[in-house]
């Protein structure tokens, strides 16, 4: 499948979501060429917008990476909101309300990823001893680590000196420190790159990451290969999960500098369509994530100026999604050959 | 006597908290029994909350409201059903695209439809309670069990019918049959398509109920994001209830049941709130570790059907 007809067929697909964006924006009365460029020029077309854009799409694409490994290995891993906030946790733990010493930032990435991977881990080892749906349980452990941390801002590590139940801040030390003044932008995007060479090294140049890859090419072959499915599957989950972590971390430390209840804002679930859409690549994700980021940076902007709800860029980002992979199908499942053969042929 | 009260009530909530999951778990233990997932019913639990809703407010008239959810309903379930039955697009990416998808829509048409007009819209309630039986003191029975909406009663009901239908029936028959071996069910002259089709869209229209009983009957109101998981537990409650409505039922009740312990207990402050609302999530972890030992869901759960393969 040629990658340029695939990424042809792609385009038309986002194309065509767009297409009914527009209709829909249009029956509300609202000029949809003003709302559509409205959302571009909030996420393109200015300092701001670059830098938040950019600020969203680092945990957005850490995220997906972790999604990338558990689906290559055919694990239905979407706990990924989840496995963020437990990130949030293990850096939180480190670092919320401590004292400035050195190295605290190192610890607490370290611990974002660590209990990120805990919590994946543990839907892993569910799957892997119990035969629990990974489905299931990633989802079920999504809302009690989302809930947690709600218990956590409000409750033990709560600041008193705000109104709102947020926990203490993180000293200096463990900061992501931002570079462009003026802006968010912070150093987190150098732990996206070292995670992209990382993952990409992970997946391709070493026996774990074969193992993975033959484990969701076909799990029978591979155990009668002699691979140890089982360990596979956790190690999968705790990598996946850590990778989740340390997006969550990246948002503590470089972002809000303080816990919050939902400061995982969904990130953990577009980084499931993220990695859908560019499909299980590490540059299609990248390209994804550009493109999901963008259209919720630009939410935001699109509403000041037009009144539409924020609401609409979830139900674009899934029309999309929904869009592309049906085209994927069509153009690359056999059996619809002859359906492609009459349009073809017309078309020539 | 405020004890007596408290429990009481805590069982009458049982009940009509049940009725939230077990509608949308009949409805998607129907669609997976022929063998496909739809993991989108949360969303479209929200559609059917939304447009409930909205139809209800709009016309003061709740079976206004009703069709509309279930028509919402039907039709994102086609949609699913297109594009995971006939398109073959992997069935839980589907569905959980479609989730996204309609959390948000329904979100916007909330905000663009109803909030630019009236900023805490209400419905009021609808044929609740049963007359004379519902004043009965004795053991607060009254109150537990014959207070209830028609759409309570309406879900206890349906699990003696699904039960005959799936069983009884031929189209029932065939539902399973194309849930447990299509291949076999297409030589018999069993259309697996159209099957699955009736049988998808049918959850939908379950869930879209499920979303109107949430909005208009249980809470009066809407809100983005309402359903706060609960299609997702309804997952589960199938997964728990075997694929069979008796067991869906005992199912739903415990996380009724639950669900309605912890509200109450949060009144009391003996345990922080965001924990006590964890408590169904984790049971449901719980139970999945006991009970998945034995996975007996259909066969061919999942998987897309195709002559040639």
């Amino acid at each position: 499948m040629g990658f340029f007809r695939q990424f042809s067929f792609r385009l038309i697909s986002v194309l065509l979501a767009l297409g009914i964006t527009i209709l829909i924006i249009y029956a509300f009365g609202v000029d949809p060429f003003f709302a559509l460029s409205s959302l571009f020029q909030g996420s393109f077309g200015s300092l701001q917008g670059i830098s938040e854009t950019i600020v969203l799409m680092t945990p957005l694409l850490l995220s997906a990476l972790g999604v990338i490994i558990a689906f290559r290995t055919k694990l239905i891993n979407i706990g990924s909101e989840g496995q963020m906030a437990m990130g949030i946790v293990g850096a939180g733990i480190v670092s919320v309300g401590a004292e400035d010493i050195t190295g605290l930032l190192l610890l607490a990435l370290i611990g974002g990823f660590i209990f990120g991977g805990l919590w994946g881990g543990l839907a892993g080892f569910l799957k892997a001893k119990l035969n629990v749906s990974e489905i299931v349980s990633t989802l079920m452990l999504n809302f009690v680590a989302l809930l947690f941390i709600t218990y956590l801002a409000q409750g033990p590590w709560r600041d008193p000196s705000s109104v709102a139940a947020v926990s203490y801040p993180i000293p200096l030390t463990a900061q992501l420190l931002r570079f462009v003044s003026g802006t968010r932008l912070h150093i987190g995007i150098i732990v996206v790159a070292v995670c992209i060479i990382g993952v990409y090294f992970l997946l391709w140049k070493t026996t774990w990451g074969y193992r993975m890859r033959a484990v969701g090419i076909n799990i029978e072959a591979a155990r009668a290969g002699g691979i140890r499915v089982g360990s596979t599957i956790v190690l999968t989950m705790f990598i996946s999960g850590g990778l989740a972590g340390l997006a969550g971390a990246v948002q503590l430390c470089g972002v809000y500098h303080r816990v919050l209840p939902a400061m995982t804002a969904n990130i953990g679930y577009n980084s499931i369509l993220v990695a859908l859409l560019g499909n299980l690549s590490i540059i299609g994700s990248i390209l994804a994530s550009i493109l999901f980021s963008s259209l919720i940076v630009g939410a935001d902007t699109m509403y000041y100026l037009t009144g539409i709800s924020r609401y609409l860029v979830f139900f674009i980002q899934g029309l999309i999604i929904l869009f592309v992979i049906s085209g994927d199908k069509l153009i690359s499942d056999e059996k619809f050959g002859s359906i492609r053969q009459k349009i073809f042929s017309k078309v020539k | 006597m405020v004890y007596e009260a408290l429990i009481i009530g805590t069982f009458a909530a049982t009940f009509s908290t049940a009725t939230g999951f077990l509608l949308a778990s009949l409805g998607e233990a129907v669609a997976e029994r022929s063998g496909v997932m739809n993991l989108g019913i949360e969303g479209i639990m929200l559609m059917g909350a939304f447009m409930g809703f909205w139809g209800t407010w709009l016309t003061s008239n709740p079976l206004i409201g009703i069709i509309l959810a279930m028509g919402i309903g039907a039709f994102f379930a086609l949609i699913h059903a297109i594009i995971s039955v006939s398109i073959r697009a992997n069935q839980m990416i589907v569905g959980f695209t479609i989730w996204l998808a309609l959390s948000g829509l329904s979100g916007f048409l909330y905000s663009e439809l109803v909030l630019k007009k009236e900023q805490f819209p209400r419905v009021s309630p609808f044929a609740t309670g049963i007359p004379i039986l519902e004043d009965i003191e004795f053991l607060g029975l009254g109150k537990i069990l014959f207070s209830h909406n028609i759409l309570v009663y309406s879900a206890f009901l349906l699990v003696p019918i699904l039960i005959f239908v799936l069983y009884r029936t031929s189209i029932g028959l065939k539902i399973r049959a194309v849930g447990e071996n299509p291949k076999a069910a297409d030589a018999v002259g069993v259309n697996v398509i159209r099957t699955r089709y009736i049988a998808v869209i049918f959850g939908g229209i379950m869930a879209g109920i499920a979303g109107f009983y949430l909005s208009v009957v249980f809470t009066g109101t809407f809100q983005p994001l309402m359903t706060s998981g609960r299609g997702w537990i309804a997952i589960v409650i199938v997964v728990f209830g075997r694929w069979d409505p008796k067991k869906i039922l005992a199912a739903a009740l415990i996380f009724g049941g639950v669900d309605a312990i912890q509200l109450r207990l949060q009144g009391f402050g003996f345990f922080p709130g965001a924990i006590l609302t964890m408590l169904p999530y984790i049971i449901s972890i719980l139970a999945l570790l006991f009970l998945s030992k034995r996975q007996v869901s259909p066969s061919a759960l999942t998987i897309p059907y195709s002559r040639t393969e």
